[in-house]
């Protein structure tokens, strides 16, 4: 035992220049080269607006990350089915598209740790009325964009009143927000939330080096991508 | 004669058997720390899995030589005359089939892993602020499910062979599977980190072909007790040194014409019944006490002994016949 072990130390230091390695050379073709992320629509983490390159939170920091790996970063855009399977397939590298730990992609791509986390809270236009509403949210109107993820959960998970509405931003009633648009709405945090969402990119399954590396690069970024959150989340 | 007890150890194997309780206790609480550690590093490696499963069912055995150790002391009553031996029997053939089932099913899991072609995924975690490869985590994980495994195993097997305890014995054998697991599952793991995608569901399928081997020998051997076989060593490396013993014995007494000798396992200790055609009536009362208390002092585990007599034997099969002296 005590021998396998020191070969595998030897042979792992050896071999230290990449540990641990990819199956099919992803990191060291990116390097240097072409990075070949799949972009899917989603605000304010991927945003493909018509005839202008891709912005949002996400593509901002995969443009951070091709930087420290020399890279040229070719966007290709599609669904998410489409994506992830084209990332199977090793024909794309990264995919980002608002992805969460929790998402039905985990066993088809592997996720990378999350680089942030957001919350779904319910907010009052003041602290009394939050007060009120941290102790029971019963019978009470919330505002919520109509069609969202977080209308669905209010009507699952709470005995609230849901008041769909199309723009938050001209709402003066208690409502259902990502936390990061709370002081752009000049709304206070009740102690009700939601939902919480990690967020995190797709990289090819066993891709381990570009795995890691990314993971690296994202994991000393948090600050830097709570920083772009607040500049793209603006409502 | 002395009605055959329920607690059957003799002095001087007393403080053995305590040493077994406390190994055992230490091997439960050792074990939740491995099951612990490996289920926080598990990952998406298949090896990993396997060596957690491995883990998950090598509490069994321990657990099972405790519940029956609560048990061994009682005295036989008038539901379970025979006392309450056969207990460790029961927690044996559990034990057992856990093993067999999951050998083969970590045998089909991986071998579909492999042909999917899926390569496993592992990444970079945080522990405390500090960031590391969770490979090298499960490296450390597997060492520690591993190494220890490795000295409680032999020193079980030790004592396994005083105590003439088969579940002891199927622990020790089970320690051995665990620390064979961990080190497969650590080349499974060093192997994803090289790009050797494939290596971790291979290593998976050597551990469950090897766990599926001792789960088929040691089922078995179960159903071999249950059957009330001839009693066998506790590694099941050959028939019991006592059988022959026995049967040398009953074959000195002058006063034995023919005689069957039939022998089977009570949990720890060995039931043994004589039928004897006598050659003469005359004392056959001393005669038949004598012989149980020759036997019975032949080792310790020789409690259960009966020595009936009968005017001719029909029909029995040859093999089981003991003749007396010329």
């Amino acid at each position: 035992m005590a021998r396998v072990l020191l070969v595998l130390i030897a042979a792992v230091t050896l071999s230290a220049c990449q540990y641990p390695r990819d199956p099919e050379g992803t990191l060291d073709r990116v390097r240097g080269g072409t990075l070949r992320v799949g972009v899917s629509e989603s605000d304010p983490w991927v945003k493909l607006p018509a005839g202008e390159p891709p912005g949002g939170v996400e593509v901002e920091l995969i443009k951070e990350f091709a930087r420290t790996l020399d890279a040229r970063v070719e966007w290709v855009e599609g669904s998410e089915s489409d994506l992830m399977a084209a990332l199977g397939g090793r024909q794309l590298d990264v995919v980002i598209g608002g992805f969460t730990r929790r998402s039905v992609w985990m066993s088809e791509a592997a996720l990378t740790r999350p680089f942030v986390t957001t919350q779904s809270v319910i907010a009052a236009p003041d602290q009394a009325t939050a007060d009120r509403l941290s102790a029971d949210l019963g019978g009470e109107r919330i505002a919520v964009e109509a069609h969202s993820p977080e209308a669905a959960k209010l009507e699952t998970d709470t005995d609230a009143i849901v008041v769909p509405v199309e723009d938050l931003g001209e709402v003066d009633r208690p409502a259902a927000v990502p936390d990061y648009l709370l002081d752009d709405l000049g709304l206070v945090r009740t102690d009700a939330e939601l939902d919480e969402h990690e967020h995190a990119m797709a990289v090819a399954l066993g891709e381990n080096a570009m795995l890691v590396t990314l993971d690296r690069f994202l994991l000393d970024r948090e600050a830097r991508a709570g920083e772009l959150l607040e500049r793209e989340g603006k409502p | 004669m002395k009605y055959p007890p329920g607690s059957e150890l003799p002095p001087d194997l007393v403080e053995v058997h305590r040493r077994a309780v406390r190994i055992e206790w230490l091997s439960i609480a050792y074990l939740l720390s491995a099951i612990v550690l490996i289920y926080f590093t598990l990952g998406s490696s298949q090896a990993m899995k396997g060596a957690w499963i491995e883990d998950l069912l090598s509490l069994l055995p321990p657990i099972a030589f405790l519940v029956a150790d609560r048990f061994r002391y009682r005295a036989p009553d008038q539901d379970f005359a025979y006392g309450y031996h056969r207990a460790l029997e029961i927690a044996f053939l559990a034990a057992a089939l856990a093993l067999l089932i999951m050998g083969g099913f970590l045998i089909i899991d991986s071998v579909l892993t492999l042909l999917s072609g899926e390569h496993p995924p592992i990444g970079m975690v945080e522990l405390f602020d500090w960031q590391v490869w969770l490979g090298w985590l499960m490296i450390g994980a597997l060492l520690w499910s591993g190494v220890p495994s490795l000295f409680i195993g032999r020193y079980k097997a030790k004592l396994a062979d005083q105590l003439h305890d088969k579940v002891l014995r199927a622990d020790a054998e089970m320690n051995r599977a665990d620390w064979m697991t961990a080190g497969a599952a650590l080349v499974g793991v060093v192997g994803i980190g090289f790009g050797l995608w494939w290596m971790d569901a291979a290593a998976a399928i050597v551990i469950g072909a090897d766990i599926l081997r001792d789960g088929a020998k040691y089922t078995l051997a179960a159903m071999k007790d249950l059957l009330d076989g001839r009693p066998r060593r506790d590694d099941e490396s050959g028939v019991h040194p006592l059988v022959g013993e026995v049967r040398a014995l009953v074959a000195s007494l002058d006063w034995v014409d023919v005689a069957a000798v039939r022998m089977r396992e009570l949990g720890h200790v060995i039931s043994v019944s004589v039928i004897v055609v006598p050659r003469e009536e005359q004392g056959l009362l001393d005669r038949v006490e004598d012989a149980i208390a020759r036997i019975t002092e032949l080792d310790w585990k020789l409690q259960d002994v009966v020595v009936a007599v009968a005017s001719e034997l029909e029909d029995p099969p040859a093999d089981v016949l003991v003749r007396g002296p010329d």
